[in-house]
Formats: C-alpha cells, sequence, structure tokens
C-alpha cells in the first residue's frame, strides 16, 4: 500500500534515528512520505535532511546530496539533533568541509557533549576527516570517565600517524568525494590483538568500479608514504572494503524525485 | 578438507537466496579463510613462512610479503585478499556493523576472482595470464 504523504516531517526523521543502512523499505516509505512536500516546496530543515538521509540508503546519491545541500542553506543551528545528523551525512558523501565546521558547531555549545551520542559523532567526524587538532580539542572537553576521543587520539599516536593522518585522509578524499555513499573508519582490534584502522567505503556504482577506487587509493598513498620513507604499514591503516551501492529499489522510482 | 579449493565448495553451498544476517557473517569470514589457505598452496604462498618473533599477527605478515613483489597481478590479488580480511574482521569482531547483502555479493565476487588468480598461478606453463584480475 502506498505510504501516506506527511504533513509534519519530523515525524519520518524520527522514524529514521537509528535506521540500519539496509532497510530499504523504510527509506523507501521516507521517500514516499516527503518527495510530495519536496515537490510542493513545503520541505523544511529537519525534512530535507530526513529526505537525503533516506535517499541515501535507498541509492539515490543525486537526489541526497541535493537536498543535503539545500539543508545546509536553511540550516537551523539550534536544531541540534538534526544538525547531528547532517554531519553524519556530510561525512557519508565525503564532504569533508561542511562535515568538521557543522560539528565544530555542535562541540562548541556548552555542555552538548556530555551527551555520549553527540559525542560520538563529533569524534567519529574528527577521526575519520582526519583534523588531529580537532580530536584533541575533544579530549580537553570529553568526560575522563568515557573517553572516546582519547581511545582515538592513542591508536593513531601508537600506529605512528598522528602527523600523517590529516593527508592520508585527504588522499582518500580527493578520490571517493564525487562517488562515496557511505563511509567510516573503524578502530576494530585483529586477531593478535592490535588496533587497526578499516575503511568502509560505499560508492556509486553507476559512477566507478569498486576495485578501480581502490588501487587508485593504494597507489595514491603508497606515493605518499613511501616519499616519506617511513615505516609504515599499510595493513594497520586502511584495510579497505569498498563496496558498489546503486538505486536497490526501483519501486521508489514510482514516487518521482 | 584438504585445500582451499575444498573450503571454496562449502563456502558456495552457504549461499542461499534469502539469508539472515548471521550467515553472511559465516560466509564472509569463511569465504576470507578459503583465498587465506589458496594462497598458501600457490607457489608463491608455499614460500611464505610465519615469524613468531614478530608482533602482528600472521594475516598481517601474510600481506605483507605479498607485497614484495612487482608482479602487477599479485599485487591485484593481494589487494583482493586485503578487502576480503577486511570484511572477514567486520564479520567477526564488529557486530555494531551490519553486514549488507552487497557487500556479500561483492566478497564473493572477490572469492572467485582469487580462486582464478589461482589456478593461473599454479599453472604458470599453461597461460601467461591476464593483465588484470577479472
Amino acid at each position: 500500500m502506498m505510504p501516506i504523504p506527511v504533513t509534519r516531517s519530523d515525524q519520518v526523521f524520527n522514524s529514521l534515528t537509528n535506521v540500519d543502512i539496509e532497510d530499504v523499505d523504510t527509506a523507501v516509505r521516507s521517500l514516499f512520505q516527503l518527495r510530495p512536500l519536496a515537490r510542493q516546496g513545503k520541505l523544511d530543515f529537519t525534512g530535507r535532511v530526513a529526505l537525503a538521509q533516506a535517499a541515501l540508503i535507498a541509492g539515490y546519491r543525486d537526489e541526497a546530496l541535493a537536498q543535503i545541500d539545500a539543508a545546509y542553506r536553511v540550516r537551523e543551528i539550534g536544531l541540534l539533533p538534526v544538525i547531528d545528523r547532517l554531519v553524519m551525512l556530510f561525512r557519508y558523501v565525503a564532504d569533508r568541509d561542511r562535515a568538521v565546521e557543522l560539528s565544530r558547531v555542535i562541540a562548541e555549545v556548552p555542555g552538548v557533549l556530555k551527551n555520549k551520542v553527540p559525542m560520538i559523532n563529533c569524534v567519529l567526524t574528527a577521526l575519520w576527516s582526519g583534523d588531529v587538532n580537532y580530536l584533541t580539542f575533544l579530549t580537553s572537553i570529553e568526560e575522563s570517565s568515557e573517553p572516546y576521543a582519547m581511545d582515538v587520539l592513542t591508536t593513531l599516536r601508537d600506529l605512528g600517524m598522528l602527523e600523517h593522518w590529516n593527508t592520508h585522509q585527504q588522499i582518500i578524499f580527493n578520490i571517493v568525494k564525487n562517488i562515496q555513499m557511505h563511509g567510516e573508519v573503524l578502530i576494530v582490534m585483529d586477531d593478535s590483538g592490535r588496533d587497526i584502522l578499516i575503511h568502509r567505503i560505499f560508492i556509486d556504482g553507476t559512477r566507478a568500479d569498486p576495485s578501480d577506487v581502490e588501487m587508485k587509493i593504494e597507489a595514491a598513498l603508497d606515493s605518499y608514504f613511501e616519499t616519506l620513507g617511513s615505516g609504515y604499514r599499510d595493513y594497520d591503516l586502511r584495510v579497505m572494503t569498498l563496496v558498489s551501492e546503486s538505486p536497490r529499489h526501483i519501486q521508489a522510482e514510482g514516487a518521482g524525485a | 578438507v584438504n585445500s582451499g579449493t575444498d573450503l571454496f565448495e562449502d563456502v558456495k553451498s552457504l549461499v542461499a537466496s534469502e539469508m539472515e544476517e548471521a550467515r553472511r557473517r559465516t560466509i564472509l569470514s569463511r569465504g576470507y579463510y578459503t583465498v587465506y589457505h589458496g594462497f598458501l598452496e600457490t607457489p608463491c604462498g608455499q614460500q611464505f613462512s610465519f615469524d613468531k618473533e614478530k608482533r602482528v599477527g600472521i594475516h598481517a605478515q601474510l600481506l605483507d610479503y605479498l607485497k614484495q613483489t612487482s608482479h602487477d597481478q599479485q599485487l591485484q590479488a593481494r589487494a583482493v585478499l586485503k578487502r576480503m580480511y577486511a570484511r572477514r574482521i567486520l564479520a567477526d569482531y564488529n557486530l555494531s556493523s551490519t553486514i549488507t547483502a552487497n557487500e556479500l555479493d561483492a566478497h564473493l565476487k572477490d572469492l572467485d576472482r582469487l580462486f582464478s588468480f589461482f589456478n593461473t598461478a599454479s599453472n604458470p606453463t599453461t597461460s601467461a595470464g591476464p593483465e588484470r584480475l577479472p
């Protein structure tokens, strides 16, 4: 049955909280609900963020990007949960500058980062963006009992990456910025108990081949580190999984973009 | 089970049209070990030895070892092995990340790619092999 278009976009926004990246059914239902409002020019900041998130999960990168841009233009800084999710979307589409800009807006609101969710989001943004200064700033304001930023900083230091991490990430962004649909850097313990960094990148399968993108990233990073002559090991820093994504539910087309 | 090829057949048999995420994790994990053993059975892999004195594990050491070549095909195969390893680590250790159907598809394609490479690497006299992996 066709979902009923909504009059209040925050209902859809809330339904997308914690939505799984593979929950295409929820994403498509949200598209059906929000696209009519978008066509009528009645979509507010919250609705644009929700529509962008739904479009990205359903595999429509161009539509998501248009809504992310529009949301950024009409952003309401007071709506911190919506800003927080917009930061997440900027990370997904590899828009580093705006992700960090808005994340810092959240971080500078007194007391907000005492809440675990925005704090983790800020730490993830700092790690993913390669902004070690931002990460260091977060260590200065986090609760010592829950040292998310400090743990990440320590891992980068132990891997000998503090001074190179920014460049490392910039090299990756330069390659994926126009094709990424989901991206995250995860610190995961391997079989021998060492922390390694796993880059999980989903790209628009209609625009690029994952293997080609991966080889480009490998070559560019090898070139940078070999010039430095430092004893780095790519195993520690960029075990990657690149996956091709494309529109997954053709029925979503029925709602019209 | 005597070889990577035996595991290859088993992993293929795990694939069903509908599956829960737990099964996907199993396939990612077993798929990786299939190619890990497959690598060790190639002429190149047979020369690899694990150094217990090093601080890093056997999978990292194998990836380091495979990088010490100028052979394009081997480097491409190593890249495939490395990303299959990444998926296996996520599947086994990171339960908070959803393993998607597309990741599973990519893993199975990589599995086929590497077994094509193993066949070429094990029979170097029958074919020079393609310039890049299929």
